[in-house]
């Protein structure tokens, strides 16, 4: 167990001296983040057109306006939830992004910067390496999609538009 | 009382696919003896030394450790992003000493490498990683250290430096097998060599290899042309042989032989300058054993050579 943690303490300060392994979660969580703002306020607020006018979104504005969390928002606000919980989806995937750029350099990253072997002459077993690597490189991943919601919400909150956002994302959050 | 082999492997071989890579090595590491293994790039040194650190299973044979290894990888293979303190807290740990950052300490200071503790490891020149990592492989005191290649790439004040270290390993009676090309480094430190190519070509002393290959000869050089004294010898030895001022003695035991030899030339009142064994280099030795063709033979420890036109005696019948 004490082995384990060793190997753990070492993946967490090598993650935290090497912020290039989190760029693949970052982009993916920013994009999560950011189109759905650019799309549902920022697009139409510079065309000058609303989304509730564009016949792209009548089928979902029918479809929202019937749902508990929605029924209280005007047509325009309706389509912003839509758009907000769409994108919402993709935070899913920041934690395979950021997963899977860890995961791969967990053990062959070891590999190829030779350190495997030292490693695997102390009494450390297959277990504790595993479970160690594991533990060490889910961390971050794990904590990533909480941390885009929370961005998410904190944004919505500070967007002073029309359209009832910030309780729309709460309520897609939920 | 015979001293117990730290290490035994027996019969080791192993197989990657359809290649050999070791074939039925067989040897001993006694506590406190330095032991060589040389041979050419591809022999299996290296897989050799990952079956006896238990990194890999060989596919037959076995290995006995009585003791705790420290194996040194031919890479330092040293977490760059990590400070060198945090390298070995991380591997005082997984060896589970029981006061890591004491264990650290002492390493750091053995190695004189204290003041660059904070320093990340990628930070260091090569000579520098080697220390730490040789650091990390006596952390937890082993009594069998593996060194693979210690001293490559080293400057020369550093590979001297490691050279020291490796003495001080065999007067703490821990036992060390090295793997390593550089033959003047095994002609320091080596007590026992064996060279490899896939299986042990040889495996003895280098003292013994030389008689084994070339014979032991002496060479005593005089103040006056020496060709007068070589009849003294020749009643004694076979093989005497002159070049101006030296004489060149084969001998069997030149230990035993030498003060004799000696006394017979200063009672045959002969100036004696220097005697010296006269020692194949153990390069030649190690070409010879890999290649044993006349070749090689001639390209190595050639005594027509050395004595260029000088005047062969031979015993009497």
């Amino acid at each position: 167990m004490s082995r384990m943690a060793a190997l753990l303490g070492k993946e967490l300060a090598d993650l935290r001296n090497n912020p290039a392994v989190f760029v693949p979660a970052i982009v993916t969580g920013a994009i999560s983040i950011v189109m759905p703002f650019l799309i549902a306020i920022a697009v139409p607020y510079f065309s000058g057109e609303r989304l509730a006018d564009s016949s792209d979104f009548r089928i979902a504005l029918e479809i929202y306006r019937d749902q508990p969390a929605t029924r209280t928002l005007d047509p325009e606000g309706a389509i912003q939830a839509l758009i907000f919980q769409q994108f919402l989806i993709l935070l899913v995937l920041t934690p395979v992004a950021g997963a899977m750029s860890v995961a791969a350099y967990a053990v062959v990253g070891e590999k190829q910067a030779r350190t495997l072997e030292p490693l695997l002459a102390t009494p450390i077993t297959t277990f504790e390496l595993l479970a160690g690597k594991v533990l060490g490189r889910s961390f971050p991943a794990s904590s990533s999609p909480p941390r885009a919601l929370h961005s998410t919400w904190e944004a919505s909150r500070c967007w002073p538009v029309p359209g009832s956002i910030a309780r729309c994302s709460f309520r897609a959050r939920c | 009382m015979a001293v117990q082999p730290a290490l035994i492997a027996s019969h080791l071989t192993r197989r990657f696919d359809a290649r050999v890579a070791v074939d039925d090595v067989s040897l001993e590491l006694a506590p406190g003896e330095i032991f060589a293994l040389l041979g050419p790039n591809g022999a299996g040194k290296t897989t050799t030394l990952r079956m006896l650190a238990g990194l890999i299973k060989p596919s037959s044979g076995s290995v006995d450790v009585r003791g705790r290894i420290g194996f040194l990888t031919e890479a330092p293979g040293l977490w760059d992003r990590l400070t060198v303190e945090r390298n070995l807290m991380v591997y005082a740990r997984l060896h589970g000493l029981e006061d890591p950052a004491r264990a650290v300490d002492e390493a750091l200071d053995l190695f004189d490498i204290g003041g660059r503790k904070q320093d990340r490891a990628a930070q260091l020149s090569k000579g520098l990683k080697q220390r730490v990592a040789l650091a990390r492989t006596l952390l937890h005191r082993p009594d069998i250290v593996l060194l693979d290649e210690p001293t490559s790439g080293l400057d020369p004040e550093s590979a001297r430096d490691v050279r020291a270290l490796i003495l001080r390993l065999r007067s703490e009676r821990r036992a060390v097998l090295i793997s390593t090309h550089n033959l003047d480094e095994v002609e320091r430190v080596a007590d026992r060599v064996a060279v490899l190519r896939a299986s042990l070509i040889a495996l003895d002393t280098p003292a013994a290899l030389r008689a084994r290959l070339f014979g032991s000869r002496v060479l005593v050089r005089l103040a006056r042309p020496a060709a007068p004294f070589a009849d003294v010898l020749k009643r004694a030895f076979a093989d005497v042989r002159t070049d101006d001022r030296t004489l060149s003695i084969a001998l069997s035991d030149v230990e035993r032989a030498t003060p004799g030899i000696v006394r017979a030339l200063v009672e045959a009142g002969a100036d004696v300058v220097s005697v010296v064994a006269d020692e194949a280099p153990l390069e030649e030795v190690y070409l010879r054993l890999l290649d044993p063709s006349p070749r090689s033979a001639r390209a190595g420890h050639d005594e027509a050579t050395r004595f260029a036109g000088a005047e062969h005696h031979e015993a009497k019948p």
